[in-house]
């Protein structure tokens, strides 16, 4: 019993062939890519925005961001539109997958990896296969501008 | 009893009962013999005493309570108005108005105001004996056992007349008179219900009392209304009881009009031997006996459901642009007659939604008088305080914006402005000095002006200092033509006071003052006249939300120049354009203006080497700066939507927002200020 009382729900998603999560309730919906507008002077990895049925919507280029290069968009790309901090942003993943049922318990706190985002942007990890792990994204994080600026001064 | 339904009404309430006590105490610190208007700020606190208690706000009920037995002191003339009494008792306003607030943020109302209620039971003790502590019990109770009597209400003559009218139309006039429980809680919610029900039977001609004290809850138990009806005096009583919280219900037949005539001579004696303010009221009756009874019904509306209707509306504009382009491209007859009628219902349509959204620009202008008295108090300045067009109505997302810079403006213009008495009167002018607040529509703008009559801004002073602060370089500081001069105070980082003060002059200011205003979508200039005073005018655009707009093409890229923003469109090769300083600038009538190439600004992708680049020209200007704008195609005029960036991007700039197109598409709003800022021009003297 008390362990059910202790799951979450997380949105599965996908980029550069890792698995990462969000808690479902952090989402609105996941959308198909449509048109999305270039945004002058914004940071490189806002690819832009769009209308989300009549909201203009930012769409985050969420592998950019955390510095593992640009995405390609494909059939199979997404934009997985989430609401914190009374804030809608769009993220585009390049494959959105099921929801799943994790057990707070089993989260761990987030290794420093090799080629993969900061341990910053993570909230945590859970093994989820004998050899596939869940990255447990921070959305506060990934949407604050607090190293953004200091990204934006570098390109400009 | 759950309550929490009457929150909303009773804080509207409240908060209008705060004003108008605002308000009135303004004037009574003047006029402090006026008997009605301290029955009316009496009536005001007293009102605001019952409604808190029913709500069960203790703390709310008591403060008012003490501050209505100092109304009441004032009434029957056992203390005198000063200066200091106000002030506490504005002190005393201050916290009710902070508990209203808190009220609505956490549903409780607990403040310490015990300091407060020190101070104002001071003005009152020694001078009011035990047995007056509670008047407005004793005044109830008369009050209560008047509507008893059978009353039957003097008519006014257009009353007369409506009811004439309605015996020839085979209606009936009916005098229908209706307690409310003694318990009733907002009793003008009531009354609203009440009347409601009538208008469905009738017609409402008139009511006792007004309308404007039913709205008000300015009325005990008895309503009585006037009403022409085609239906029985049963059905009409059968209706209105049942309502609920309704203690009694007659309805009578108005029969003959000359019967009336002994009743009403009976009247006056009725009213014999009550005090002064029934004695008023009656005053404020005859007043209302000359001009017809125009009952304009309101409703109280929650905010969020006109947003609801405009973001409704905004999607139906969108799909009309929409249907607009397949109208066209399809060039069916009776398709482009449709399109065309839904076109004209919409644009109706539009401008009723917007006006729903307009509210008097009073709320803000309303906060001024206080701050004005405070800052004449602190400085040691005598301030005649003059407020105009405070009926202008502006969008209410402008008006929420505008309170801070227009109190920016008046505090700078009672610190730097208006001097002294005493200097004042060396130089042969009116020791106390006037601060004009005026508001008025021109066009499609709002005009809103601060202005008084002191010393107005000396140009070398305000040179010197933007040259020590480097805002302006030396060399053309004298180039600079007086309005310039005078729009550096906006600089930011600016100050000319001598020293600084509490008032103004910290460096913060009229800096946010300006981009507040542009925030808006609005402008500010400044005009003075050295020794006669200063005038701070801002211009704002009525509504915020839909905008008419150039569309432009830059490469595949769609942008939107909102139409306030420019002055000309061209094509490239109408326009002369030269070499100054390696820099290619154009002429625009006698001026000389920076180019700005759109794709190259915005770094369109695959710009550079694009074949159709920039065949026409959009001059834009901002104040008094020119600049012109390079695109490819201008595409049309176009009502758009102005939707919000949002949090998220609110640090990218060069726009204003985003709209949405016909074909679903996103478009940006070039934001021309933040565009043509940094473009400058060669000095025009060495080179022309």
């Amino acid at each position: 019993m008390a362990e059910h009382e202790n799951s979450i729900k997380v949105i599965l998603f996908e980029m550069n062939n890792e698995t990462y999560g969000v808690p479902v309730d952090q989402v609105l919906s996941i959308e198909k890519v449509d048109a999305i507008t270039r945004l002058p002077n914004a940071a490189s990895f806002v690819k832009g925005v769009m209308n989300l049925r009549g909201l203009i919507i930012p769409v985050v280029d969420v592998r950019d961001r955390l510095q593992m290069g640009k995405s390609e968009i494909t059939e199979e790309s997404r934009i997985i539109v989430v609401d914190t901090d009374e804030m809608k942003v769009g993220l585009l993943v390049d494959l959105s997958k099921e929801v799943t049922d994790i057990q707070e318990s089993s989260i761990e706190p987030a290794p420093a990896m090799v080629g993969g985002p900061s341990a910053g942007y993570l909230k945590g990890v859970v093994q989820i296969d004998e050899n596939k792990l869940l990255l447990l994204l921070n959305l506060d994080r990934v949407l604050s501008h607090e190293d953004v600026d200091d990204l934006r001064s570098l390109e400009v | 009893m759950d309550m929490s339904q009457y929150l909303g009404v009773f804080l509207d309430e409240a908060r209008e009962h705060l004003q108008n006590l605002n308000d009135k105490l303004m004037i009574l610190e003047e006029n402090a013999d006026d008997p009605e208007l301290i029955n009316s700020i009496f009536r005001s606190a007293h009102t605001l005493k019952g409604s808190s208690g029913q709500m069960g706000f203790q703390n709310m009920m008591e403060l008012t309570h003490i501050m209505e037995n100092v109304f009441d002191a004032l009434r029957h003339h056992t203390i005198q108005v000063n200066s200091e009494m106000i002030d506490v008792l504005f002190e005393g306003l201050d916290h009710l108005e902070g508990m209203a607030d808190q009220i609505e943020q956490n549903g409780n109302d607990a403040s310490d105001v015990s300091d407060t209620k020190k101070k104002l039971q001071a003005i009152t003790s020694g001078k009011q004996s035990t047995q007056n502590d509670d008047p407005s019990k004793k005044q109830q109770e008369t009050k209560d056992q008047l509507p008893q009597r059978d009353q039957q209400v003097k008519l006014t003559d257009y009353e007369k007349l409506f009811a004439e009218q309605a015996a020839d139309q085979n209606l009936t006039a009916y005098e229908v008179t209706v307690d409310l429980n003694k318990d009733c809680v907002l009793k003008a919610a009531r009354a609203l219900m009440v009347s409601n029900a009538l208008e469905e039977l009738g017609t409402i001609i008139g009511t006792r009392p007004a309308t404007e004290e039913i709205e008000k809850e300015a009325f005990n138990q008895r309503l009585i209304f006037i009403v022409a009806s085609t239906s029985e005096a049963e059905q009409i009583q059968e209706t209105i009881n049942s309502i609920s919280e309704i203690a009694n219900v007659k309805v009578t037949h108005i029969h003959s009009l000359e019967d009336r005539a002994s009743s009403e001579q009976s009247q006056p004696a009725r009213e014999d031997g009550t005090s002064q303010q029934d004695k008023s009221g009656k005053q404020s009756k005859k007043a209302e006996a000359h001009r017809p009874v125009v009952v304009a019904k309101t409703i109280r509306v929650n905010l969020n459901r006109i947003d609801q209707l405009l973001n409704l509306f905004e999607e139906l504009i969108i799909d009309r642009g929409r249907l607009e382009k397949i109208a066209s491209e399809i060039g069916n007859a009776t398709l482009n007659d449709t399109v065309s009628t839904i076109k004209r219902v919409s644009n109706q349509l539009q401008e009723t939604i917007l006006n729903l959204r307009m509210e008097p620009i009073e709320q803000v202008f309303n906060r001024f008088p206080r701050l004005v008295r405070n800052l004449a108090k602190e400085l040691n300045k005598k301030v005649n305080f003059v407020v105009k067009g405070s009926e202008t109505e502006l969008d209410r997302t402008v008006i929420e914006e505008l309170g801070d810079p227009i109190m920016h403006m008046i505090r700078n213009s009672m610190d730097h402005g208006i001097e002294h008495p005493d200097v004042r009167k060396e130089k042969g002018k009116d020791p106390q000095g006037t601060l004009t607040l005026a508001a008025y529509y021109s066009g499609n703008h709002v005009f809103v002006e601060i202005e008084d009559d002191g010393a107005g801004i000396n140009r070398e002073k305000v040179l010197a200092k933007a040259v020590e602060k480097k805002i302006v370089p030396e060399e053309s500081a004298s180039e600079l033509s007086d309005k310039e001069v005078y729009h550096l105070l906006f600089a930011s980082g600016f100050s000319t006071a001598d020293k600084i003060s509490d008032i103004s002059g910290r460096g913060v200011g009229l800096d946010v003052v300006e981009s507040k205003i542009h925030s808006l979508s609005g402008s500010v200039e400044v005009d003075s006249a050295p020794g006669k005073g200063t005038k701070f005018t801002v211009k704002l655009p009525l509504t915020l939300s839909i905008i008419n707009a150039l569309l432009v093409q830059c490469g595949d890229e769609i942008y939107a120049i909102p139409i306030t923003s420019i002055a000309e469109t061209a094509l490239k090769r109408h326009v002369k354009m030269m070499n100054i300083h390696e820099q290619t600038v154009a002429q625009y009538h006698e001026q000389i203006v920076p180019i700005i190439d759109l794709g190259d600004y915005l770094s369109v992708p695959g710009y550079a080497d694009h074949e159709e680049r920039g065949h026409s020209v959009v001059i834009v200007h901002h104040g008094s700066k020119y600049a012109a704008l390079i695109v490819d195609h201008l595409i049309g005029y176009q009502d758009i939507v102005v939707k919000p960036l949002g949090n998220y991007l609110k640090n990218v700039s060069g726009f204003s927002g985003a709209t949405i197109l016909g074909d679903g598409n996103v478009a940006l709003i070039i934001d021309c200020q933040t565009v043509m800022k940094n473009q400058t021009i060669p000095s025009r003297k060495e080179n022309i």
